[in-house]
Order: C-alpha cells, then sequence, then structure tokens
C-alpha cells in the first residue's frame, strides 16, 4: 500500500525560509500579502538610495551642511534653491509613505479574522491540537511582525533620507509629514492599524465590510492623531515687549496674523519650530486677538495701541521637542495597540 | 491508482470499535446542557450520554441545535448553562482539544493551499500527526496532491477534510452533515472511506444528517435533538425494538380508544387507513396490524410529533445521584 510512502515530493521542496507549526501557516495563508508588502518595501529602497545619493551630493557640491532655512551666511543662500529642487519629491513621497499604515490595516488586517470567518476556515484553525489563545496569538503576532520589520524598515529609510536636510527644507520638520513618517510613530501607526483592522474584522465577519470600516477608523484615527499632536509635550510660551518689522511669513498661527509684530527670540528663522498660535500682549499682561484692529494698515496699528498693546505672545514647539514627542506618541499608539489586541484575544476566546 | 477500498460494512463492525475503547469515561456526556444565542436557546437542558465506541446519528429537523451540540463538544462555542465532557474532560482542556475532530458542514479548507500544503498545516498544529492515514485517505480518491483546494469537487473536498480529521488521530469524530452535498455514488464511497478508518482507529463518532434510511445501515446509535431538547438517545436496536408500528382501516375520527394505556408518539390518519407509533406499555390489545418500525419511519413519526415524551436508553442516561453533585 502506498501508505507508508514518503512525502509527495510537493511537500518536500519549500522555497523560502523554514518555517513550522503556526508561524508556517499564517505566513502560508497571508504569504501574497508579505511579499508584495516586501517588493513595494525594495522598491522604495532603491528609490530613496538614488534619491538621497543626489541629495547628499548636491549638499556637498554647494556646501549647505549646517545651514538653516534663511540663514543669514552667504552660503546659505542656496538654501531656497535647494529647497525648489528636493522639496517636493520628498514631501509627496512622505504623503505616500503616510499612507502605510492605512493599507496594512485595511488589506492585511481588514481580511485577516474575517475571511476565515467568513469562509468557515476559523472552525478548522480552532479545531486543531493547539489552542485557540496560541492559534490567535500567531495570527496576530506573525502579521505584527512582518509589519514591525516592514515599517521600521520604511521609517529607517525615509529618515536616513530626511535627515541631512532637516534644517533645509522649510516646513517639513514638525507637520504630518515627516513627524508621522520617522522615527517609531510609523510603525506603530502601523501596528495599532493592523490589529484594529483585525479586531474589526472579528466583530463584522465580512472581508469587505471589515476593510471599508477599517478604512473610515484609520482616517478618523489619522486626524484624531494629528488634532493630539500639540498637546503631546508641554508647549513652550515667550512674550516680547518688543515689536519688530523682520516677520519672516512663517506658517499662519490659526487667523492670528501678526505683521510687523514677530517676538524678536523666537527661534522662527531656522523654522525648526513649530509655531502653534501667536497674538498680541496688553500692558496687563491679556492676550489680545488682533482682529478687532485688522493687520497691514497704518489704521490697525493705530488701533492696537488704543487697545493697548505693548508687546506679543507666542507659543510653540522648539525643534528639541520633537523626539519626545515622538516617544509619547508612538507610546500612546503602543498602549492602544495592546488593548486592541487584548480585546480581539478575548473576543477570540470567549465570542467568535 | 488502486480502487477506492470498498469495504463492506455493517453490525459486525461494532465489537472491534467497543474493544477499542479503553477507558470506561463516555465519548460525551451532558448534563443539563444549555446554550443560548441573544435571546434564543439553541439547546436547553440536555442530559445524554454517548457510550464510546459508537457510531451515532445526530438527527433533528433543521435548527434543532444539531450544529450547536456539535460546535459545544468541538469548543467552537462555550456553553450558557450545564456542562459537556469528553471521555471524561472539558472540551476546552488540551487533553480533549487531541482527542476531538470536526469537520464543518461547509467542510472548510483554506483557500490556495494544495492538497499537500493542506495535509502539512495538519502535520503543523497536530502532535499525534498520523501523515499515513491521511495521505491513504487522499490517495484513495484519486486526488493530486498538488491540486488547489478550490479546484477540487464537493466529493474530493470532503475526502480532504476526512484526511484532515483522520490525521488527527481523533477518538471522537464530530461530523456535521458530512454528506448533505454529495451526490449517491460518492456518497458510498465518503461512507466506506470513514467506515473502514473508523473500523481500523476505534474511532467514535457522532454525525448530524439528514440521510437517515443511507445511516440506518452505518450507525448504531442515535441522538434525536427536536426544539433543543433530546428527544430520544441510545442504541438503534433498543430504540426500536421499544416501539409499535400499527395500523387498521377505521371508521372513527379521533382513532380508537384502545391505545389510552400506551405512550403514542403520533398518529396518522390517509383516507380510512389509521396507523400509530406506540411505545407499548404492555400488551396491545385490539385488532392490529403490528411490526416493529424502521428507523426511518421512526424518525419521521417523531420529527411529526416533537413534542412527544423523551426515550433514553440505559447506557445513553446520565445518573441522577451525579447529576446532583
Amino acid at each position: 500500500m502506498s501508505a507508508t510512502s514518503p512525502l509527495p515530493a510537493t511537500v518536500r521542496t519549500r522555497r523560502g525560509p523554514h518555517l513550522s507549526g503556526l508561524t508556517w501557516l499564517i505566513w502560508r495563508q497571508h504569504r501574497s500579502a508579505f511579499w508584495t508588502g516586501l517588493v513595494l518595501l525594495a522598491v522604495f529602497a532603491a528609490f530613496v538610495v538614488t534619491r538621497r545619493s543626489g541629495m547628499v551630493a548636491d549638499i556637498d557640491a554647494h556646501n549647505l551642511a549646517g545651514c538653516v532655512y534663511e540663514s543669514p551666511e552667504a552660503r546659505c543662500e542656496e538654501v531656497n534653491a535647494f529647497r525648489g529642487r528636493f522639496y517636493d519629491v520628498m514631501h509627496y513621497t512622505g504623503l505616500l509613505v503616510s499612507f502605510v499604515p492605512l493599507v496594512i490595516g485595511v488589506f492585511l488586517g481588514g481580511p485577516l479574522l474575517s475571511r476565515e470567518l467568513e469562509n468557515g476556515t476559523y472552525a478548522l484553525s480552532c479545531t486543531q491540537s493547539v489552542s485557540r489563545t496560541r492559534w490567535i496569538a500567531f495570527k496576530l503576532g506573525v502579521p505584527a511582525l512582518v509589519t514591525l520589520i516592514g515599517t521600521s524598515a520604511v521609517a529607517a529609510l525615509y529618515t536616513w533620507w530626511w535627515q541631512p536636510a532637516d534644517t533645509l527644507m522649510k516646513g517639513m520638520y514638525w507637520y504630518e509629514s515627516p513627524f508621522n513618517n520617522v522615527g517609531v510613530v510609523p510603525v506603530a501607526l502601523s501596528l495599532l492599524a493592523l490589529v484594529t483592522g483585525a479586531a474589526i474584522g472579528m466583530v463584522l465577519r465580512r472581508p469587505v465590510a471589515a476593510m471599508a470600516v477599517t478604512c473610515a477608523v484609520a482616517v478618523v484615527g489619522w486626524v484624531g492623531v494629528n488634532v493630539l499632536r500639540p498637546l503631546l509635550w508641554p508647549v513652550r510660551e515667550v512674550t516680547v515687549d518688543r515689536i519688530t518689522a523682520d516677520y519672516f511669513g512663517s506658517p499662519i498661527p490659526l487667523g492670528h496674523l501678526i505683521p510687523n509684530a514677530w517676538p524678536t527670540d523666537l527661534p522662527n528663522k531656522s523654522y525648526s519650530a513649530w509655531n502653534l498660535d501667536s497674538g498680541y500682549l496688553t500692558s496687563s499682561g491679556d492676550h489680545f486677538t488682533s482682529g478687532a484692529c485688522g493687520d497691514f494698515t497704518a489704521a490697525s496699528a493705530k488701533c492696537l495701541k488704543a487697545h493697548d498693546v505693548v508687546g506679543a505672545w507666542a507659543q510653540y514647539h522648539p525643534a528639541s521637542h520633537f523626539w519626545p514627542m515622538q516617544w509619547v506618541m508612538a507610546g500612546l499608539l503602543l498602549a492602544v495597540t495592546a488593548a486592541v489586541t487584548a480585546f480581539a484575544v478575548w473576543w477570540a476566546r470567549h465570542r467568535a | 491508482m488502486n480502487e477506492p477500498a470498498h469495504r463492506p460494512f455493517g453490525p459486525d463492525d461494532g465489537p472491534g470499535r467497543i474493544a477499542a475503547a479503553d477507558d470506561g469515561a463516555p465519548a460525551l456526556e451532558a448534563r443539563g446542557l444549555g446554550h443560548r444565542f441573544r435571546k434564543h436557546w439553541a439547546l436547553r437542558d440536555c442530559d445524554f450520554r454517548l457510550p464510546a465506541g459508537r457510531i451515532c446519528a445526530l438527527v433533528g429537523p433543521n435548527g434543532a441545535g444539531k450544529t450547536t451540540l456539535l460546535s459545544l463538544a468541538a469548543d467552537l462555542l462555550e456553553p450558557t448553562r450545564g456542562r459537556l465532557r469528553v471521555f471524561g474532560d472539558a472540551p476546552s482542556t488540551p487533553a480533549s482539544r487531541g482527542r476531538v475532530a470536526f469537520m464543518g458542514q461547509r467542510k472548510p479548507l483554506y483557500p490556495g493551499f494544495t492538497v499537500a500544503e493542506m495535509l502539512r498545516a495538519g502535520r503543523e498544529l497536530n502532535p499525534d500527526w498520523d501523515h499515513a492515514t491521511a495521505e491513504r485517505l487522499v490517495r484513495q480518491g484519486d486526488i493530486s496532491f498538488t491540486a488547489k483546494v478550490g479546484t477540487l469537487s464537493g466529493g474530493q473536498r470532503t475526502r480532504v477534510a476526512l484526511a484532515l480529521a483522520f490525521g488527527k488521530r481523533p477518538r471522537l469524530l464530530l461530523l456535521d452533515e458530512p454528506m448533505s452535498d454529495l451526490d449517491p455514488l460518492v456518497r458510498h464511497e465518503i461512507t466506506a472511506a470513514l467506515m473502514s478508518e473508523v473500523a481500523e482507529h476505534g474511532t467514535t463518532v457522532l454525525m448530524s444528517t439528514h440521510m437517515v434510511s443511507e445511516m440506518d445501515q452505518v450507525c448504531d446509535y442515535l441522538l434525536m435533538i427536536t426544539g433543543g431538547r433530546v428527544r430520544l438517545a441510545g442504541e438503534v436496536d433498543t430504540i426500536l425494538a421499544a416501539h409499535t408500528l400499527l395500523s387498521s382501516r377505521h371508521r372513527e375520527t379521533d382513532g380508537p380508544p384502545d391505545l389510552a394505556s400506551h405512550i403514542v408518539v403520533s398518529t396518522k390518519t390517509v383516507g380510512e387507513h389509521f396507523s400509530a407509533l406506540i411505545r407499548p406499555q404492555g400488551p396491545v390489545t385490539g385488532r392490529w396490524a403490528r411490526h416493529e418500525p424502521g428507523l426511518e419511519e421512526l424518525l419521521i413519526a417523531y420529527l411529526r410529533a416533537p413534542d412527544s415524551t423523551p426515550l433514553l436508553t440505559a447506557s445513553a442516561r446520565v445518573e441522577a445521584s451525579e447529576e446532583a453533585a
């Protein structure tokens, strides 16, 4: 009888890493998603390597290292032109990269459990000799590990690309890109998106519905994360009693455009500070909104004087807050990730 | 390839199977078992035993709670009330997980996997995996190991699912309507394969089915559930022997009065022909044509009268004294 013959040839010949147990099963189940991600990662890496080498060569050629945007040194005048050459590609690539968590949540997380629940293989997975807790741990753990490695590589590549030019790119320090694309934040965002998609799929039991809801939740979450961002670290406030004329046209802080009224010691010239809000200051120390007076005109100057304006205030995050805020954000995201994971495991053990 | 091994099977296989059950614990034991989905009780107050080594048909109308019971035994659901023991252990214990194999109604297989990969999945997830048995079941069906499971026919799919179940070396095999989507010839082949493995390994089988006439020759035990409650449980022979099918030509509309001393399961009047399935509680008097019912006749009578008095044979009953504990 053929029953005692060795494994058929198809079982013996394996491509790729030798995996076993649940690791093999989960990798095999989602290998097309994993390979797609790895191929995209390789393309991204090649792209970053070529772009960065061109950019670094440009910095060397024009001796721009150490310059900040609009710095007084003569050699740094080239920064404007440098920005024209390299800003767009880095900025738009960054926007693209910031969609990585969403894509992982929708295409890997959403179907992860819902597909098994829909086609009934959940019952197959959960009636083998391995415990259900172990199964759900690997089911979430293997994609989480792949996500961790993949997004760490993406974040490291983007950080590596951006860092030689971090002070040269006006407006490219604090905004969605690169704040959400460098360091640990993109990794934490991706892990959160993954487990959230998986948990939604577990509750809804339908892949398409799970993917749509995950997408909506990811967008809302994205907005929430950006609303939360300025609050992650105590904001610094300066007040000045001297109104000067050297306004450089920084990003407009919430409608409070203050022409000719920028505090001189505000470190905004390098644009590595994040100006959150600013306004006028009266002699009693109260904040005064310029809306009542308008801006830019002789009349408004008169009006401000009439309202007892003697100075200005500004709230901002200096560049030194960047990494602490990164870690706080990553910590918060990972805490939420842990909570969602706990929910998913509980649901798998008792409800699904 | 070899022809599938068609083995004759029947009651003669019984003793071998029963001998294989080594310890005294019943394959399944339910005490006050109940399961509720939101507000609906799918199973309620179930007390029964399935002795080891039996091949038990689980019958009942759609929605009676058959899949719920199988899912509870497979640890896919948790009881809302009461408890269920598999060879003495709760279904969620590691010991029980290793002893039970479950084949769902849709015979789920991982999409995109080849047959060989499905068997490997079984091997990777089960420490006692019996690859020879699993491969034999696949080979007997002339199924290519390189075929994607999505391209298999219903019969081939069932065979691969069975191979996965038997590869686990289960002591209790739970099958949810294993034959429902198969044509008669394939049904016969799958039944033959199933019975030959069961006979070889001494597996206890609990299988829900609507194919009563075909299960007649395969199953030696019966568990009938209607409305979430156990209606019949026990050896097929004992249950059949406890019933009598009576028939007569009768003109009265309200039936003959001399049945009052017996348990009447159901009655039927077609034209002038009156028939009744009863559990005799003494000698049956009157001018009746009487005979022992067939399994199908019995089940149809019970399905027609879902509220009839339950009957559990001695081996299917749980002791009241233990119940109190």
